[in-house]
This record gives C-alpha cells, structure tokens and sequence, in this order.
C-alpha cells in the first residue's frame, strides 16, 4: 500500500491505538450524530411547512381569484375580504342575478366575539369585494343590507347586465393583506392620504375617528395593551381566540382558516422557531402580547376607530365591514399597510357580557369622547417595512351553498 | 470503512438533505438555490480526487448557496456549517489522482 497522499512510499503500517486515534473516533461519532441532527432537521422543517410559506392549495385563492365566470367569479373575490381571525364565517348562495351572503353559525370566535359584531364587520368586506368584482364582470350591484327574513341572511347583492368597468380598487383585492409587521416608524401619513381615506364613507352611520396625534396614539396605544393584557387574562376568551391558531402546514392545509405563523408579522427566523416548536396558548400570547406592545402599536403612524350610530344593528356593521375593505384597498394603491386591532372593543363587550370591572369600556368611550358613535373596530395604519403575506382561504366550493 | 469514506458519506447524506429540501420547498427562491447546492456537494466530491482546491471552492459555494436564501430557516445554515466541516475534511482525505494518469 502507498501513501499517495503524504507523498511515502513506505509500507502503510497499522495505526497504532494511540489518544490521537481515539479523539478522531470521537470526532466521527459527534459529526454523524451533528450530520443525523442536521438531516432530520431538514425533513422536520419540511414536514412543519418551514419551506413552504403561502404555498399550497390554501393560498390558490389568490391566484385563481378573477378566473371563472360570473357570478360564481364574483365570490372568488369575496372570499379573499378582511375578516377578524380569518374564521371566514361566511356562506354564500348563487343565482345568475343575485349572490347572497350569509353568516356561517357554525363558525364562531365564541367568547372573542360574543355579540357576532367582527363576523358582521367580516362579511361586509367580503360584500365589498363582490360589489367591485361585479364592475369588472359587466354586472351592475345593488346592495341590501341585512335584508330581514333569515337573521342568518347578511346580504343580497341584485345583479343587472352594464358594461364592463374594472375600478383601481377592484385590482387591489389580491394584492391586499393584514400586515401585522412593524410599519416604518418615522413616517406619518399625510393629511391628504387620510383626507382620501374618508372620502370613501358613503354612509351617514358609518364614519372614521382618526388618532394621529402623539397624545391620541399614546393614549389608543395603553388601552390597547391594557386590554390585550386582560384578554389575556381572562381563560375563556384566550382559549377561543388560540382555537384560530395555525402553526404547522399540515393545519393551515387542512382547515384553510384561521391565523398562521407567515400572516403573525413576525421576523422571519421567529417565525420559522413558531413552526418548529410546539405552540402552546402561553407561547402564542406572548409574541401576541410582546409584538403588539413592541411592534405593531409603537410603528403605526396613526389609528382609526370605526364608528357607527348603534354598534348592535347587523346593517351599520356590515356597512363597517365595507367601508373598512374599501379603505384597505384603497391604502393598498398608495403603499400603506393596515391592520385591525380589536382588543379594546372585544375586551369592552366581554365586561359587559361578565358584568365585571368595566375600565376597558370606559377608557374606550373616553377616547371615542362623543356618546352618539360607539366604536366597532379600532385599526391601525403606516407605511410597510416588509411585504404582507397572504393568508390562506377555504375554496369557492366550501362557502357556496346553494342557489339564491 | 476509511476515514475519506466516512467523512464522504457523511457529506453525501448533508447533500441529499439539500436535495431534500430543494424538492420539498415550493418557493423557487429556496428551491433552486437548495438543488443546485445539492448537486455542487457532490460534483466537489467528484473534484476531490483531482484538485483539492476546486473542490474545497466548489463545496463552500454549494453549502452556501441555499444560506442566501433560507438564512432564516436555521437548519439550512446548521446544514452549510456541516457540510463544510465534512466536506473540506472528506476531500482533505481524498487522494490525488497523480499527473498523467487516467
């Protein structure tokens, strides 16, 4: 044998079982434990989706939104809406002159939402979307609010032939995203922006509180983590709102709903530990609580309350949900980001629904300071330091129900 | 088993998680950069045996191909950290082919 390498061509002897020869063991053994470590990883992180953000079949809504034909194409956008915890609480029934939407009971945000508002609020937007997509259809909409009859029937949106007019906002719908990341802190949004924003109020119950000022910001800001904080707290309210939670891409595939690890605005490297570690309820509260006290409230250039006449009447929530989608698509076309905070209101109505301490509530009517309009949905607005992922969405065929 | 085929084993195993990942990522930006990782793994262990140096380059672009991408993913740089301490070690232990062989 020749020892090519070191350039011998003595005889190769033996080695001897020296303390060099040992550790080279040792080294071995530690780097195929590392290697084996290492490669399990790799397929772990696979299994748990880490490589596959906003892929998959529960995202193809966003691709296949404006494809098919009317009406049914009508409720691929609508299904791509804001809604509070992507419950997607909704159902929809189509006739070739009218889509009507519904609210689906069997999805609920239980003690998150007792009083259905944010669901209402939900499919309002999605009724916003329907009425744009119908432009772009050649379909001229026309709207009615809960209509009566059904309590279960939310919307009836009546359809007659026009020419085709697809609208800036239309175009916006899969481009618009709940951006839960920090926004960039050292910009505010220009009078003009937030003069736009209100220009698309068309509802004399329904309008914007804007909190631009430092001490407005600081004052939202406080109560809103306070009022994460007593969610929190309170069992029942925080064991319905983690029963939304999607961590790994087996979950987010098979339920198609519901708020996941990518949509969190978290740091990339957060994100992928959210998906290789178990979430439990503690973990989730912690980033939720930390990323709304440490990014989200101190980064927005300002917030919004969405106010109406009587926070109880189905249509003035709907007409919220609305007038909210068609901010948000408008925000998208200029560059802002939004996300809604509902802390405050969810936390208001739950001391009304336990009778307990009320300083949640009265700090909400402080800040809204005009007892005519009650707050239905805080939010915040600014500019993005990153792009919003998408969140996934059940298919068309899920929510149609039936024939209208 | 030798020291060079443990430690090229060892090296071929981290490649194939490359591969793994690049055929199981549906985002081209981590899928390509993890295939053609992969592959430069192994055509640096194929270099070994000819130029020590070729191959030790060839093995660091490859480990770190997919880390320019998929930093954040925290196994994919785990991975590049393993495969250049096998991989520079499994071609340290390659012999040379001497001048003007086959």
């Amino acid at each position: 044998m020749v020892d090519i390498a070191h350039g011998s061509t003595a005889p190769a002897a033996p080695p001897p079982p020296t303390r060099r020869r040992f550790l080279g063991l040792v080294a071995g053994g530690v780097a195929t434990v590392a290697v084996g470590v290492a490669v399990a990883g790799d397929v772990y992180a696979s299994g748990r989706g880490v490589f596959a953000s906003g892929s998959g079949p529960a995202y193809a809504p966003w691709q296949e939104w404006d494809s098919g034909a009317a009406p049914v194409r009508l409720v691929n956008a609508g299904i791509l809406a804001a809604n509070a915890h992507n419950a997607q609480a909704w159902r929809f029934t189509v006739g070739p002159r009218r889509i009507e939407v519904y609210d689906d009971v069997s999805r609920s945000l239980g003690a998150v939402d007792a009083y259905r508002r944010e669901i209402h609020i939900s499919a309002g937007c999605a009724v916003e979307n329907i009425a744009l997509a119908a432009g772009a259809a050649g379909l001229v909409p026309t709207v009615t609010l809960a209509p009566g009859g059904d309590p279960a029937l939310l919307a009836r949106v009546d359809l007659v032939p026009a020419a085709t007019t697809t609208s800036e906002l239309y175009r916006a719908i899969p481009l618009r995203h709940t951006d839960r990341g920090a926004y960039q802190s050292d910009r505010e949004v220009p009078a003009d922006v937030v003069g736009g924003l209100d220009a698309l109020a068309d509802q004399r119950d329904v309008r914007v509180l804007w909190l631009l000022r430092p001490t407005e910001r600081a004052a939202f800001s406080t109560l809103t983590v306070a009022a994460t904080e007593a969610f929190i707290a309170d069992a029942q309210q925080s064991r319905d709102d983690n029963s939304w939670y999607r961590s790994t891409s087996t979950e987010i595939q098979a339920h198609r709903d519901g708020v996941t690890p990518d949509a969190g605005g978290l740091s990339p490297m957060l994100r992928t530990l959210g998906k290789l570690m178990p979430a439990t309820p503690a973990s989730n509260n912690s980033y939720w609580l930390s990323g709304t006290r440490d990014r989200q409230l101190p980064t927005a250039s300002g917030f919004g309350i969405m106010l109406v006449r009587d926070a109880t009447d189905v249509a003035q929530r709907l007409g919220t949900g609305r007038l909210y989608q068609r901010m948000h698509l408008w925000a998208t076309t200029k560059g802002l980001a939004m996300q809604p905070l509902n802390q405050i209101v969810e936390r208001a109505e739950r001391e009304r629904v336990t009778g307990g301490d009320a300083s949640i509530g009265r700090g909400l009517a402080a800040l809204v300071g005009d007892p005519a309009w009650q707050p239905v949905m805080p939010f915040r607005i600014g500019y993005p330091t990153t792009a919003a992922p998408a969140s996934p969405r059940r298919p068309v065929a899920d929510v149609v129900v039936g024939a209208a | 088993m030798t020291r060079r085929v443990g430690w090229t084993v060892l090296t071929l195993v981290l490649a194939c998680g490359y591969l793994w990942i690049g055929v199981a990522a549906p985002v081209p930006a981590l899928r390509w950069p993890a295939l053609a990782g992969g592959l430069l793994v192994l055509v640096a262990l194929g270099l070994a045996a000819r130029s020590r140096p070729t191959a030790v380059a060839v093995l660091v672009v490859g480990a770190l191909a997919p880390v320019v991408t998929g930093w954040w993913s925290i196994v994919v740089p785990l991975t590049a950290v393993m495969i250049i301490l096998c991989g520079v070690v499994a071609v340290r232990e390659t012999a040379p082919v001497p001048v003007g062989s086959a």
